[in-house]
């Protein structure tokens, strides 16, 4: 098969950080072929370079060669991409959410009763009937019989997908496609019928590209598998000698973070949370990379994804101590993605991690802590009592840190020493002097401030150094820093370890054992990134659909925690869609991007 | 017409999902909510009642005219007249305002540069002691040209303050009705000479307050001119407003008012899909500014009297407060709705000081009223206008 | 607080310079000139501090000022309606702003909530359509006192009232002081300067520092539970409650309370001050008021003797305007 695509040595840097460095391969006429690779392994990167995303462009571009159908590109923006034949499903979605169905379809390719002489053409009269009834035909292929009219944010998500993905494959002059996440918010059936298009497509000559975190279907779809690990190839398979453990092995390396010994106490064992929606499961111990205990191995599933063979809970029953926070049967109510009948018990000096898919509820739990109006039913209880996100009490004992630490953790333009002291000074009445006026006291809060920086080694020019000018770890640090100073019952962290170097990933991970051990202090991490769960945390509850469903003892590794969220896709089957995080969300943000990437 | 109205707010989107394969929205589907009633047949006056129920703000301006009409005790004839002349001579104006709303920049509050074009056009012409034929086209070819040239300017400067187009576009007017104003005093007969010495102050230099326009004067109103059951108005004046709003209804459904509005929806994805935001937005302001200028002449004509320092002031005001009383948004606006805007308000314009002069005695009263509508019905469109979060319902 | 100078300040700083130096050679008395200057500063210092709050809260510029103008002006007009005069008239008239700026002031906030990222433009349309409210209470109000009154054959108060039978000079009177043949209205100065240490010593103290807070980052306060809408209501008060007190302390000076329209006409050049001071969305205080305070104040006097010297006498106040917008456009550019 003739070369469609060839990269040779392609680069790009963020800053200081490498997002990709000297990636290559190439890409037949025809073939199909899957990105895979963790968390700001660069994929994605990788997709926005081949897409024109104004982005890339914007942070100083990328070095290296991408030469298609013989032609070297340059790819400036997404109208260059287009032009040279490349075109995107995107994992948010490119469709315009006010206009229809039909508008999105031949946005730019639209169908005219004029055709006015080129430098005019965009005068040319719309013809809406032509295009509605040339939509309908397009969809229709996909199945979709929904109106071409109504305005596509009111269709639903697995809709708006295959909306996109019709647009984009009926381009004309259509040579390579990518896709971002295709199938990640779609049920099994419109998941077949995605793959079978794609599958079509390539037959007919068009190249694919793709990025998936589900590792079976890449398995199934590709020719092709490339795994990027740390921006570097970490591998090219093909589809016969590929199978999940190697594939697993290649994404997160041989050496998994060691992991951390910490002592949670009390010794938690998942058990009943005290919600009788929840089966207990456990985990029977260490299932590592040195192989699988012979009971295990009997009921263990290979093949397209891994199960957890239910075994009854071993071990110390969970200490009787109530939970310091209790969520009770909470449901949220936005328009994107929601908790549905939630149930958790975080137990008091525990370490307990919390994930999920995109989509499927970590997203939402975190923006429950963030979000003061979001409209919810169902119980919340802090230490016994009934709260809610508003209280001021609640935001005195739950430190939280969401997922952009950026916006919202950090007071960018402020310093070192400010940002350490502010929640202490203004909430907690700490560094005040002249009593009832509550001064600034400069003196105490440095000396506090310079003993912070030299015990969590935060790598700053000086305390009034503005925080927007410390690199992502340091920035990091200071944040953990200023929650932890305000010693809250719990600490919530949401994506601690996003966009920061691997050094400052161990320091922050030890860093929370050492708060556990040392203080007592309840931690709830919630991430998508098995890193930062397995070896760390006591407990860790997984979430499908926005409720727990599954609850991974200390003894998880990351190829179970990964088969856990997968789980379960063959149960929903042609179940109700799932929540519109995926897809719906702000396209700016570029993962990858200076604020995501390490 | 076409409604890009109101979408319900908040809630989750109604699953039109592919598993409900049977099911089918109907083409022209809910496009904003309560249209099911207006639809369902029945007479033209029964359509336009449901119309009217659902859109409140030219029901409410409709149920102000009334009252004012009735309090001014003024002849329906008479209100019949002035309300054409004044369609005739401020639609124009208030059309050259949807393109930036389309292009979603807001109200286009630095209109009165392209006023100040046509204004500039205009006294040039005068200045240069020009009459007739050879006057309007030399006013023409300068105000034109100018007011396309200070569009894109304005369009790049809108396009460095995203998201704070509206008091940007206001500050741009202000500074630009100063600099106006500056060129006016200090030019004329003093830096440049004048051909038509009566164009200036007693002084010498600088224009006169208000200069009347032989060769401008009336040009399109008396063309055509009739009376039909002691309503007398002008078929050419009309003509040349009908042939404004067809473009501007044509710019709206052509590629580039789709352009237009995907760009106002949602300006990143726009950008992946391959439109230039940047270009389409710039194109949207030098449109309206070019409208602006040609509204402001057609404005002049009618009245005929060049007020140098203020005639352009306000412009953006009334336009924007007609638009939106014929139920326009922030978000999106029609030709209809500026028809319909422009006949409304200024069917109070007209009847306020006379309403107020014979309820209070005070016809002040009646203008502050007008006044607080104006900025009252601007600012109630600000407050109303809730930003959209990404893909959410 | 103000490491590098910004731009609209350095720009103005230039101008002035060159004023000056115009004005001098024009032969401009600079005795004079100090005093005046030091009298335009104490007049107009609290109406540009009524800025502050709001754009420390994140509210932007406060371009719905007419609405605390027109406080003030209902103060003072309570106060000369009950004919008070002097201290007591004028004591009274700030309670009535203040009273009247503070209702005024909450109302404002909250529809202010509604419009989160647009106050501005909100704040100008609000504050528009106010004045033709104000102007028609001016004209119907039972006001009785007939030196406030149109003359016969008007409806409603004056547009201009005098204010020397009341309180006109109490604060510009009060301490006066003359060093070095500069006139000082010491009384005016200190009054402002007053005011001016309380807003920044407010916002020295945590609560105040809350109130920052909730403008410089809104979900980082919200994260720690601190309450957004409320400090955005109070400092959309506090900021109108300044005005009210600004326009009191500007026309006791200036001799005359200016109703209708002109209440509107204050609002552009505090802006401008205000940005001449070095005040940006992150940084705004009582110090960047006083610093626009002063240079602005300064150009605007030295504008007259200048265009009267070397320009035609009616281009003043277009020249002042084309500088105040100006800058306003650039401060606008470089956000």
């Amino acid at each position: 098969m003739e070369t469609l695509l060839d990269i040779s040595g392609l680069s790009k840097r963020y800053g200081e950080s490498e997002a990709l460095r000297n990636v290559s391969f190439s890409l037949a006429r025809g073939e199909i072929v899957a990105l895979l690779g963790a968390n700001g392994s660069g994929k994605s990167t990788l997709l926005h370079i081949l897409s024109g995303h104004e982005v890339i462009f914007a942070t100083g571009s990328w070095q290296g060669r991408i030469v298609l159908d013989g032609v070297p590109l340059s790819l400036r923006s997404p109208r260059d991409a287009l032009r040279a034949g490349i075109s995107m499903v995107h994992q948010e979605l490119s469709l315009l959410p006010g206009l229809s169905a039909a508008e999105n379809l031949f946005l730019t390719r639209e169908r005219t009763r004029t055709s006015l002489p080129r430098r005019l053409a965009s005068l040319d009269w719309v013809d809406r009937a032509a295009q509605r009834e040339e939509g309908a035909a397009v969809l229709a292929e996909l199945g979709i019989r929904a109106g071409t009219e109504v305005p596509v944010r009111r269709l639903s998500l697995p809709v708006r997908h295959l909306v996109e993905f019709a647009r984009e494959r009926s381009r004309g002059d259509l040579r390579l496609l990518l896709l971002d996440e295709p199938t990640s918010c779609l049920n099994r059936g419109d998941s077949d019928t995605v793959l079978d298009a794609v599958r079509t497509l390539a037959a007919r000559g068009t190249g694919v590209l793709f990025v998936s975190h589900k590792i079976s279907e890449a398995i199934a779809l590709a020719d092709r598998m490339v795994v990027l690990r740390d921006g570097d190839v970490a591998g090219i398979f093909s589809r016969r000698d590929a199978d999940e453990r190697t594939l697993v092995r290649a994404m997160f390396g041989g050496d998994l973070l060691a992991a951390t010994p910490h002592a949670s106490r009390p010794d938690t064992e998942p058990g009943p949370d005290g919600c009788t929606a929840i089966p207990p499961e456990a985990t029977p111990g260490r299932w590592g990379p040195s192989g699988l205990r012979p009971e295990a191995k009997a009921k263990e599933k290979t093949g397209k994804g891994a199960t957890i063979p239910a075994v009854p809970a071993v071990g110390k029953t969970a200490e009787k101590a109530p939970p310091v926070l209790a969520f009770e049967n909470v449901t949220t109510a936005t328009p994107d993605e929601n908790l549905r009948n939630f149930c958790l018990a975080v137990r008091p000096g525990e370490i307990l991690g919390v994930t999920s898919l995109l989509g499927q509820g970590k997203g939402a739990f975190s923006r429950f802590f963030s979000e003061e109006h979001m409209p919810f039913s169902g119980t919340l209880r802090l230490k016994g009592r009934t709260v809610t996100v508003r209280d001021a009490s609640f935001r005195r004992h739950v430190a939280f840190l969401s997922e952009d630490r950026r916006r919202d953790s950090l007071l960018l333009e402020r310093s070192v020493l400010e940002n350490l002291t502010f929640p202490a000074y203004a909430l907690a009445g700490r560094f005040r002097r002249m009593g009832p006026l509550g001064l600034f006291d400069r003196a105490e809060a440095e000396r506090y401030a310079a003993e912070a920086v030299r015990r969590y080694g935060i790598t700053c020019a000086s305390l009034r150094q503005p925080v927007r000018e410390l690199s992502g770890g340091n920035q990091q640090k200071v944040a953990v820093a200023k929650a932890a100073g305000l010693s809250p019952t719990v600490l919530v962290v949401c994506e601690p370890t996003r966009g920061v170097d691997l050094r400052t990933k161990r320091a922050l991970l030890e860093w929370f054992a050492e708060l556990n051990r040392e203080e007592g202090m309840t931690i709830v991490i919630c991430s998508g990134e098995p890193e930062d769960l397995v070896g760390v945390c006591s407990r860790i509850a997984v979430l499908r659909e926005g409720q727990v469903r599954r609850m991974l003892g200390r003894g998880a590794d990351e190829a179970a925690l990964l088969a856990a969220m997968e789980m379960d896709r063959e149960a929903d089957g042609d179940g109700a869609a799932n929540g519109p995080e995926c897809g719906g969300g702000c396209v700016g943000a570029v993962p990858g991007a200076p604020e995501a990437r390490r | 017409m076409p409604f890009f109205g109101d979408r319900p707010a908040g809630g989750p989107p109604p699953a039109v999902s592919v598993s409900e394969r049977g099911a089918s929205e109907g083409n022209g589907g809910a496009h904003g909510g309560g249209n099911a009633g207006a639809r369902a047949g029945g007479s033209a006056a029964g359509r336009a009642g449901a119309w009217l129920a659902t859109h409140p703000m030219p029901l409410l301006f409709l149920v102000l005219c009334a009252v004012g009409i009735r309090l001014a005790g003024l002849s329906l004839p008479f209100v019949a007249e002035e309300v054409l002349t004044r369609l005739c001579r401020d639609t124009v104006l208030a059309l050259a305002l949807i393109l930036p709303i389309t292009a979603g920049m807001g109200l286009n509050f630095a209109l009165p540069v392209g006023a100040m074009a046509a204004q500039g056009g205009l006294l040039i012409a005068t200045c240069a002691g020009l009459s007739g034929d050879a006057a309007v086209g030399t006013a023409l070819a300068v105000a034109l040209p100018l007011s396309a040239l200070l569009g894109a300017l304005i369009g790049m400067v809108l396009n460095r303050v995203k998201g704070r187009e509206m008091i940007v576009s206001i500050v741009i007017g202000l500074l630009g009705s100063n600099l106006y104003q500056l060129l006016c005093l200090g030019v004329p007969g003093r830096l440049i000479a004048v051909a038509n010495p009566s164009v200036l102050l007693s002084k010498g230099s600088g224009l006169r307050n208000s200069v009347d326009l032989e060769f401008f004067r009336h040009i399109l109103r008396d063309v055509g001119h009739v009376t039909v059951g002691g309503v007398s108005f002008s078929l050419g004046s009309l003509m040349v407003v009908f042939l404004f709003a067809a473009a501007v209804h044509w710019l709206l459904r052509s590629r580039f008012g789709l352009h237009a509005r995907a760009v106002a929806d949602d300006r990143d994805r726009a950008a992946l899909c391959g439109i230039v935001p940047d270009r389409v937005r710039l194109q949207a302001m030098v449109l309206s500014t070019v409208l602006g200028a040609c509204g402001q002449l057609i404005y002049i004509q009618d009245l005929s009297i060049l007020n140098v320092y203020t005639g352009h002031l306000l412009s953006d005001i009334f336009a924007a407060a007609a638009l939106l009383a014929g139920g326009a948004t922030l978000r999106s606006a029609t030709v209809g709705q500026a028809v319909l805007g422009v006949l409304l308000f200024h069917t109070l314009f007209v009847v306020s000081p006379m309403a107020g002069q014979n309820t209070l005695s005070n016809a002040a009263i009646g203008e502050y009223c007008r006044s607080f509508i104006a900025y009252g019905v601007i600012a109630l469109a600000i407050l109303l206008n809730r930003r959209k979060e990404g893909m959410s319902a | 607080m103000m490491r590098h100078i910004s731009p609209p300040t350095r720009i103005m700083l230039v101008f002035l310079v060159v004023l000056l130096t115009l004005a001098l050679k024009a032969g401009i008395d600079p005795t004079r000139l100090a005093g005046d200057a030091l009298r335009k500063l104490g007049m107009s210092a609290v109406l540009v501090l009524s800025l502050v709050p709001m754009m420390r809260a994140g509210m932007g510029l406060n371009f719905g000022m007419p609405i605390g103008v027109s406080a003030g002006l209902l103060g003072m007009c309570l106060s000369m309606n009950a004919r008070l005069t002097g201290a007591a008239g004028f004591a009274a008239a700030l309670g009535g702003a203040v009273a009247v700026g503070s209702l005024f002031g909450y109302v404002y906030g909250r529809i202010l909530n509604v419009a989160k990222g647009r106050e501005e433009v909100a704040g100008v349309f609000l504050g528009y359509a106010f004045l033709p409210l104000m102007s028609v209470f001016w004209t119907l109000a039972p006001f009785s006192n007939r030196k406030m009154l149109y003359p016969v054959g008007g409806q409603g108060l004056r547009p201009r009232i005098g204010l020397d039978p009341f309180f006109a000079g109490v604060l510009d009177k009060g301490f006066d002081l003359t060093v070095g043949g500069v006139a000082v209205p010491l009384g005016l100065l200190l009054f402002a300067g007053v005011l001016l240490a309380l807003v920044a010593l407010f916002y020295a103290t945590a609560t105040g520092k809350t109130f920052s807070v909730v403008g410089e980052n809104e979900r980082y306060a919200r994260i720690l539970g601190i309450s957004v809408e409320g400090r955005r209501i109070a400092s959309a008060l506090l900021s109108t409650v300044l005005a009210a007190v600004g326009i009191c302390v500007y026309a006791q000076s200036y001799g005359f309370a200016e109703l209708y329209e002109s209440a509107s006409v204050m609002t552009f050049p505090a802006v401008c001050a205000l940005l001449v001071g070095g005040a940006s969305r992150w940084r705004a205080g009582a110090a960047n008021a006083l610093l626009g305070v002063a240079i602005y104040q300064t150009m605007y006097l030295l504008s007259t003797p200048v265009a009267n010297a070397y320009l035609a006498s009616e281009t003043t106040e277009l020249f002042r305007m084309v500088v105040t917008n100006g800058v306003i456009l650039y401060a606008f550019l470089r956000r």
